[in-house]
Order: structure tokens, then C-alpha cells, then sequence
């Protein structure tokens, strides 16, 4: 295939395979949905397992989340909300072929992920250093008569649940900072790519929005 | 707009302890309200991202298509509670509590 990211007047490339180029875009779209609603149905398994378990053991399930910290949760909703923000501006600054401002909101967006990880890396040092990770050294004491067996299982389901959270954001970091390499490089010709890593950059953000009341915010 | 619903999130789980409504906190109803408010929110939130962030209310048909296709199909998922809510009723042979082999129902090793 030619390597040629331009036509010949400058404008985006329509593949042969396509009649034109809202064809093309759409393609793209529907084409990173498929991948999205396959996502969906990966945590949503996820989120059914932790439906069932929530459902069991509320009184626990409740106490346990007393030992999450809440306000780190939130600052880390904070921030991914903002990620997402400065994701929609990049993708915006792209339709507009505006490279320098669409590399800046990028850029932000990829601080803002850190800043996550960062946030998540003190939450979970200290479930590190109380043995609430799940395993031969875990221990749970307390008074409130919750089960050590049931804490083992809302804390598999902690890290579990915000792990492959992470994992995505992590992947997410990596395939934000290639497209600003190809962006830099002029390797891209409009702006579908950004868009398609927007959709992924906002899935992972609509997860952790339904993470953060469900494991921070349980009721009594 | 978000950030409002976000801050909205945080606010209608924790009133009842800031307020110290033990009794709507300890009371079953007070419990469910809190989690339909809780989920209400994060609906919306999500709705908002899927709609604006994401572009859907803008795109092909086709598109909203595949969207409403994928959420349709995970809330289904939660069938699987039919089974869940209904085992303690259809009694297996071995598989009382205690039965001297038998698995906890309730899949509970301490019991």
C-alpha cells in the first residue's frame, strides 16, 4: 500500500475500498464502537460479578468501603473528567487542523492520566502496607463483625475491578503519546485517528465513573 | 456541567452522614434511595460523556446503532441475578448447608 498520508491537493486520503470520504470517517466510527461495546461487555461481566456480591453482603460490602478513601477517589474522578475535557479540545483542535494546540491538549491529557496513576499509586501503597491485598497475607481485623472471607472478596474485586481500570489507562498513556509522535511526524492526514483515540480516552473515563460510586461511595 | 454532577455525586452519598440522619442511613429505604440517587448521577454522567464527549447525539445512525446495541446488551447481563435470587428456594440434594460434603449454598466457607 502506498505510504502517501495526502491526496493531491493536501487534503485526507479515501481508500480505494470507500466510495468517499464520510463513508471512510463512518467506517472508522462504527469500527471503534465494535471495539468499545466488546469493552462494554468485558466489564460488564465485571460489574454483574461485583452486582451479585454487593447484593449478598451489603452490611460488609458497606464497612469496607469505609476503608477506601473517598476523597482520593474523588480527586481522581476530578481528573479523569478533566482528561477527557482536554480530549474533546484535542479532537477539536485536529477537525480544525490546528497541530500545535491539538499536541498541547494531548500533552494534557496524557499529565492528567499520570496525575491518576500517581493518585492511584499512594491508594493502593497503602492497601499494600495494611495486607488488604488479597493473597496468604491478608488479614482484615475490626469490630464491625465484617467477615475476613467476604473483605477478601471486596478487595479482589478492588484491585481486580480498578487494576484492569489502570491497565487502561496505562494503555491509553501509550497510545496517546504514539499519535503525538505521528502527529509530530506529519504521518497523519486528518482527524480520525484523534477521534478514535478520544472514543478509548472517554471509555476508559465513563468506567471509572461508575467505579468510583460503586467501590467509594457504598451506602448503609 | 459535569463537574457540578460529579461534586452532586459525592454530596447525596455522604448528606446523610454530614446531616447524621442515622435513622434514614440505617433504614432500608434510606439505603436504596442512596443507591439509586448514587447510580442516578453516574447515569447521567455517562450519558453526558457518551452523548457530547463521545459524539453519538451527533453521528450516523448506524453508529447509535452499535452504541445502543452494546448498553442494551450488558444491562441483560443482570439477568443472571433470575438465578441468583431464586436458589435459596430450589433445594438441591447435597447441597444443604449442612449436608455432610455439601458446598454452602450461600457460598460462604465459614459457615
Amino acid at each position: 500500500m502506498a505510504t502517501t498520508t495526502h491526496n493531491e491537493h493536501g487534503g485526507p486520503v479515501v481508500y480505494e475500498q470507500f466510495e468517499t470520504y464520510e463513508q471512510q470517517t463512518e467506517s472508522y466510527i462504527v469500527g471503534m464502537w465494535t471495539f468499545l461495546v466488546t469493552e462494554i461487555m468485558f466489564f460488564g461481566a465485571l460489574f454483574v460479578m461485583y452486582s451479585v456480591y454487593r447484593w449478598k453482603y451489603q452490611h460488609d460490602f458497606y464497612e469496607l468501603s469505609q476503608g477506601l478513601n473517598w476523597q482520593l477517589g474523588g480527586i481522581n474522578t476530578m481528573i479523569l473528567l478533566t482528561s477527557s475535557f482536554t480530549m474533546v479540545l484535542a479532537v477539536h483542535h485536529a477537525q480544525k487542523n490546528d497541530r500545535k494546540k491539538q499536541l498541547q491538549m494531548l500533552g494534557a491529557t496524557i499529565m492528567c492520566a499520570f496525575g491518576f496513576l500517581v493518585v492511584k499509586a499512594f491508594e493502593w501503597a497503602d492497601k499494600f502496607a495494611h495486607n488488604k491485598v488479597p493473597g496468604p497475607t491478608f488479614s482484615y481485623v475490626n469490630d464491625h463483625g465484617v467477615n475476613e472471607r467476604h473483605a477478601e472478596l471486596f478487595y479482589s474485586m478492588y484491585f481486580g475491578m480498578t487494576g484492569l481500570h489502570g491497565l487502561h489507562v496505562v494503555i491509553g498513556i501509550a497510545v496517546i503519546a504514539a499519535l503525538m509522535g505521528l502527529t509530530v511526524k506529519d504521518k497523519i492526514s486528518d482527524y480520525i485517528p484523534t477521534e478514535m483515540v478520544g472514543l478509548y480516552w472517554h471509555f476508559v473515563d465513563l468506567v471509572w465513573i461508575f467505579l468510583f460510586p460503586l467501590f467509594y461511595l457504598i451506602p448503609k | 456541567m459535569l463537574f457540578l454532577l460529579m461534586v452532586l455525586t459525592i454530596v447525596a452519598a455522604k448528606l446523610p452522614y454530614w446531616l447524621d440522619l442515622e435513622g434514614f442511613r440505617n433504614s432500608p429505604i434510606g439505603s436504596w434511595v442512596n443507591n439509586l440517587i448514587a447510580l442516578g448521577i453516574a447515569g447521567v454522567k455517562a450519558l453526558l460523556v457518551i452523548n457530547i464527549f463521545m459524539g453519538v447525539k451527533f453521528s450516523s445512525k448506524l453508529t447509535r446503532m452499535f452504541v445502543i446495541g452494546g448498553f442494551a446488551w450488558v444491562t441483560l447481563m443482570w439477568l443472571l441475578f433470575a438465578d441468583y435470587a431464586t436458589r435459596q428456594w430450589e433445594p438441591v440434594n447435597g447441597w444443604e448447608p449442612t449436608a455432610p460434603s455439601g458446598l454452602s449454598r450461600d457460598g460462604d466457607p465459614n459457615h
